[in-house]
């Protein structure tokens, strides 16, 4: 009878993961053979079983007649050795020395998993953000740069009333640019009709079309758009002619060839037929402005001087300087249009994306800032993931010290060993970069959905891009690699082998250096990261002074009658408590007219937004009034001549308290002055970004241009609401489609940027804060690998766990309290310069701060507890017996 | 007992001869030598290895790894030509040697008592 005691069990897996990893230690054991006697190993053991023995006996046995390792590694050295005598051909004998190399490197690399894991994965993660901000910045830059002849393209823009800058321009600047400076060499004008729609009709298809420019009718030969059917040159002449983009063709006529087909175009009840002369692939999304149609500009505006809708572009003659005609485009206004107020100037097209922020702009634009805060960010994530690796690198260099002391013994040159570390950090740091790139593919859909983005990896414009980050990466890899390798390779093999602990020492500030660099960084994003959700929380929390949410907006309620009865129909509803028309969406692009109190000299006019409104918009807004009344059909003269306004108006406006029932001039009619009287003064409220002071507006009563319907619901069952208003809606405009939003999304969309930059900043914080701790928890690794023998000692004398892990512990926390009074200071000057572009924010709190200091410090000690606690807590028997 | 250095040399044919039998794994292999030697070995089986390995980089032996009923990987090897050639040429040069020693141990053969 077999008798198996539990303790003469034996867990087989873990002792040949033991036996295989001494066998490992054997330089001429490839991973195949170790297979191999792997394989043997179990069959032996098998059948010492199957003899009867208990498995521990089987395994010793098996063990030993399989025998000792060193000399089995030995007859495999022979075998190398015999190997490399054959192949007499020096040039065979280089190549098989690279080959060594790489295959020591790759063995050490797989020797040392964990390390290599932290290595490679931490350069990885560098990289990958470093690669997705590269493409991020690619993208910003590469607005509009595909214009053929791009460097001679400018766009005319002004500051109305020489104070508010403004992209748009009238519709004789572009005419008399082109007939009156020589140096223009052609000029055209295009027109976005903000906020209108058009019904386009063709066959079954029909569809609300709202991304749509007029324009001139050279706009091909001004812009690089690449033609896919009919001649571009012709395209827009004929008054009734439309040019369509590849998408819409297909969402038109399928794959049908369109060219010469008629579209029927509806727009306010008005209908035309469109004959489509050409259709041009989708414009790209680098570019400021985007179309899915271009349609015929107006006739007879080429003696307009006051009317602001168009967007006026030039291009020079080449080698001219931009300098010498701006101020002729100045003078050509001054000359045409007397006692204009307006300045103009130019902006080269490449530069709208980034440097341009006007009122009107024709798409959302970026900003030049937030470009270079990334590239400051991608560069420190890559640092701090450099700096790991030489950190680690460094550290276990002293490891393998004992092996460059005997390499040297055996007859090493100083340089073949440099090149043995180069190559292992060259191996680290392209499996990195591979990695990197290829999670990036996968993780792009995922990152451009969160960042709103819409970024490609792999074109044409990313190659330069990707090869540049290899490089860069490898080159990152050479200088990791070069400090280990010159450091190491320099000593006397003699003081190697006989003294290594004497090499600690020369090292130590360096590592020392390098973490505290890693954890400054890693807290000012952290503490940044708190700091910009303060402002955020700010401006989410931040008293508007106007009714913003539970507000729905209807749009396309222009020109029709039944008002009222929209009106009435809603209000049956009992969620819906309170309905109102206006103008346009107060928040999004509201309109502005200088005005001024009656009596006063022109030049006094205090630009003011404003909003035609209905008798019930104001309380659709919930405005508190400081002085007077709301608007009401109690008095029918407040149509002809009622204006509100709100408190800043009437301080910009030098106004003297009472207000109500003084006069301000609202426009010019045929040279005569129109006023309105003051019937309300509003408190203040705030309808444009926090980024920007408050400013004044007014509320002008009219039956007219009333476009959108404000609708303010009850708190709950929004669902519901919505269905019972689009009913409403079919009965009473059956023809139209509903359109809707919410009055706090259009406000959210003011902070969509900084909300934006919030959710980047948030993301690179933790792969930094991943990066960082990934270095801690290695050199903490390292540390208690170094101290093994102490602890022990330590133990067997009677340490407490306690006193090992705050013995472990105290240094590196030491460090990473040296970076946070380092991090602190700066962060503070940061912060403060990304919060002076506010106009309104948070006070900056020492809470922050602390709050983020106690964050790093205790992220960092759960890193650090995690190995030292097991090293403290682990039998000294062990520690003791090792070596 | 086989002393080490003639064990070293006769390796080399006695798995060359062995192999000729069909291809073979390490285990089987060492065990072969193992009952032909009678239990006189004193290798240590782990010695075979590098011996195989030799021989494969010499372009003796072929291998293989295979997945075995018990559902692990083993390396197979199996002859070359080159080493059905080297098997026979061993054989000759042990014959002689065999040749040689039979002559010499002969009882009448007497080693030149001039």
């Amino acid at each position: 009878m077999i008798k198996r005691k539990g303790s003469n069990m034996i867990n087989l897996e873990k002792e040949i993961n033991k036996w295989k990893k001494s066998l490992r230690k054997h330089t001429s054991l490839e991973e195949g053979n170790i297979k191999e006697l792997e394989a043997h190993l179990r069959d032996a053991y098998e059948i010492e079983i199957r003899k009867g023995k208990s498995s521990v006996e089987a395994f010793r046995d098996a063990k030993d007649a399989l025998g000792e390792c060193g000399s089995i590694n030995n007859e495999y050295r022979k075998s190398h050795a015999h190997r490399t005598e054959g192949s007499k051909a020096g040039q065979m004998f280089a190549a098989a020395l690279w080959l060594s190399y790489l295959k020591v490197g790759v063995r050490n690399l797989t020797k040392n998993k964990s390390y290599s894991l932290i290595n490679i994965g931490g350069l990885a993660i560098g990289i990958l953000v470093c690669a997705f901000i590269a493409l991020f910045i690619n993208n910003e830059l590469s607005y509009d740069n595909f214009h053929k002849d791009g460097n001679r393209i400018y766009r005319v823009v002004k500051d109305f009333g020489g104070t508010l800058p403004d992209a748009t321009t009238p519709p004789a600047l572009a005419p008399a640019l082109y007939s009156e400076i020589p140096e223009v060499e052609e000029s055209i004008r295009i027109m976005p009709e903000w906020d209108a729609k058009i019904l386009l009709r063709y066959g079954d298809a029909s569809f609300y079309e709202s991304n749509f420019l007029l324009a001139d009718s050279n706009f091909f030969s001004m812009f690089t758009v690449n033609p896919v059917a009919g001649d571009l040159e012709s395209a827009l002449i004929d008054k009734n002619s439309i040019v369509i983009t590849e998408s819409l063709a297909k969402k038109y006529f399928g794959d049908y060839n369109p060219i010469g087909s008629v579209i029927n175009a509806e727009r306010s009840g008005r209908k035309k037929d469109l004959t489509v002369t050409a259709v041009v692939e989708d414009y790209p999304e680098n570019a400021h402005f985007d179309f899915d149609f271009i349609i015929h500009s107006y006739d007879n505006i080429d003696e307009h001087w006051g009317w602001y809708n168009f967007y006026t572009y030039i291009k020079l003659k080449p080698n001219i300087n931009i300098a010498n005609v701006d101020p002729k485009i100045q003078e050509l206004y001054e000359k045409n249009w007397e006692g204009g107020t307006n300045v103009f100037y130019s902006q080269p097209i490449s530069d709208i994306h980034l440097h341009s922020n006007l009122k009107w702009e024709l798409g959302t634009n970026g900003s030049i800032n937030q470009v270079n805060t990334f590239a400051i960010i991608a560069i420190f994530v890559l640092i701090i993931a450099a700096i790991n690796y030489i950190n680690l690198a460094t550290a276990r260099s002293a490891l393998r010290a004992k092996e460059v002391g005997i390499r040297k013994v055996s007859g090493a040159f100083r340089f073949s060993l440099i090149k043995q570390f180069l190559i292992e950090s060259v191996i680290t740091s392209v499996l990195a970069f591979i990695i990197a790139v290829g999670v990036l593919y996968f993780l792009l859909p995922t990152l451009n959905e969160l960042f709103n983005s819409n970024l490609i990896l792999f074109n044409s414009s990313t190659t330069s891009l990707l090869i540049a980050l290899a490089i860069a990466t490898i080159l990152v890899g050479i200088i990791s690699g070069i400090y280990p390798a010159l450091y190491l390779s320099k000593f006397q093999p003699v003081v190697v082998l006989k003294d290594l602990k004497n090499l600690k020492g020369g090292l130590l500030w360096l590592r020392k250096g390098l973490i505290v660099t890693q954890f400054t960084v890693s807290a000012i994003l952290i503490i940044g990261t708190l700091a910009i959700r303060d402002q955020l929380n700010f401006i989410r929390e931040f008293d508007w002074g106007i009714e913003k949410n539970h507000t729905l907006v209807l749009r396309n309620t222009d020109s029709f009658e039944n008002r009222d009865a929209l009106r009435n129909e809603l209000l049956k509803f009992s969620s819906i408590t309170e309905v109102g028309n206006a103008s346009t969406v107060i928040g999004e692009l509201n309109w502005t007219r200088g005005i001024r109190e009656k009596g006063k000299p022109g030049e006094e006019d205090v630009l003011t937004n404003f909003l035609i409104v209905d008798e019930n918009l104001l309380n659709v807004l919930n405005l508190k009034m400081i002085e007077g009344r709301k608007f009401s059909e109690k008095y029918p003269s407040d149509l002809e001549d009622g204006i509100i306004l709100s408190r800043k108006a009437i301080k910009e406006l030098e106004i003297t308290e009472p207000a109500v029932g003084k006069q301000v001039v609202w426009a010019t009619r045929n040279d005569t002055l129109i006023y309105r009287t003051i019937v309300g003064v509003t408190s203040d409220f705030y309808f444009s970004s926090l980024r920007e002071e408050i400013k004044p507006f007014a509320f002008v009563p009219s039956k007219y241009n009333l476009a959108t319907t404000y609708v303010k619901l009850a708190e709950d069952n929004y669902s519901e609401t919505i269905e019972y208003i689009s009913e409403v809606w079919k009965k009473i405009l059956p023809n139209r489609p509903m359109e809707y939003s919410f009055l706090d999304d259009t406000f959210a969309q003011m902070h969509k940027q900084d909300a934006k930059f919030s959710k980047i900043i948030g993301v690179m914080t933790s792969l930094a804060i991943v990066i960082a701790l990934m270095g801690l928890f290695a050199l903490t690794a390292y540390t208690v690998e170094r101290k093994t023998k102490e602890i022990g000692i330590r133990k067997v004398l009677g340490a407490s766990v306690k006193s090992v892990v705050v013995m472990i512990s105290a240094d590196l926390l030491k460090l990473v309290v040296i970076s946070i009074i380092v991090a602190i200071p700066t962060t503070w000057l940061l912060i403060d310069r990304w919060l002076e572009e506010f106009a309104y924010k948070t006070e900056l709190t020492i809470w922050t701060f602390i709050l983020g200091s106690i964050l790093t410090i205790t992220i960092s000690i759960i890193t650090i507890s995690y190995k030292s606690i097991k090293a403290a807590t682990a039998n000294p028997t062990n520690s003791l017996k090792y070596e | 007992m086989l002393s080490k250095n003639l064990m070293a040399a006769s390796s080399k044919p006695l798995i060359l001869a062995i192999l000729r039998g069909g291809e073979n794994y390490g285990y089987q292999i060492i065990q072969r030598v193992k009952e032909l030697s009678g239990g006189e070995l004193e290798w240590a089986e782990g010695m075979l290895y590098p011996v195989l390995h030799k021989m494969q980089k010499d372009g003796l032996v072929q291998t293989k790894w295979k997945l075995s009923d018990n559902g692990r990987m083993r390396k197979y090897y199996r002859l070359t030509t080159k080493g059905r050639e080297a098997l026979n040429n061993e054989k000759q040069q042990w014959l002689k040697v065999h040749g040689m020693l039979e002559k010499v141990w002969q009882p009448d053969a007497s080693l030149g008592t001039t």
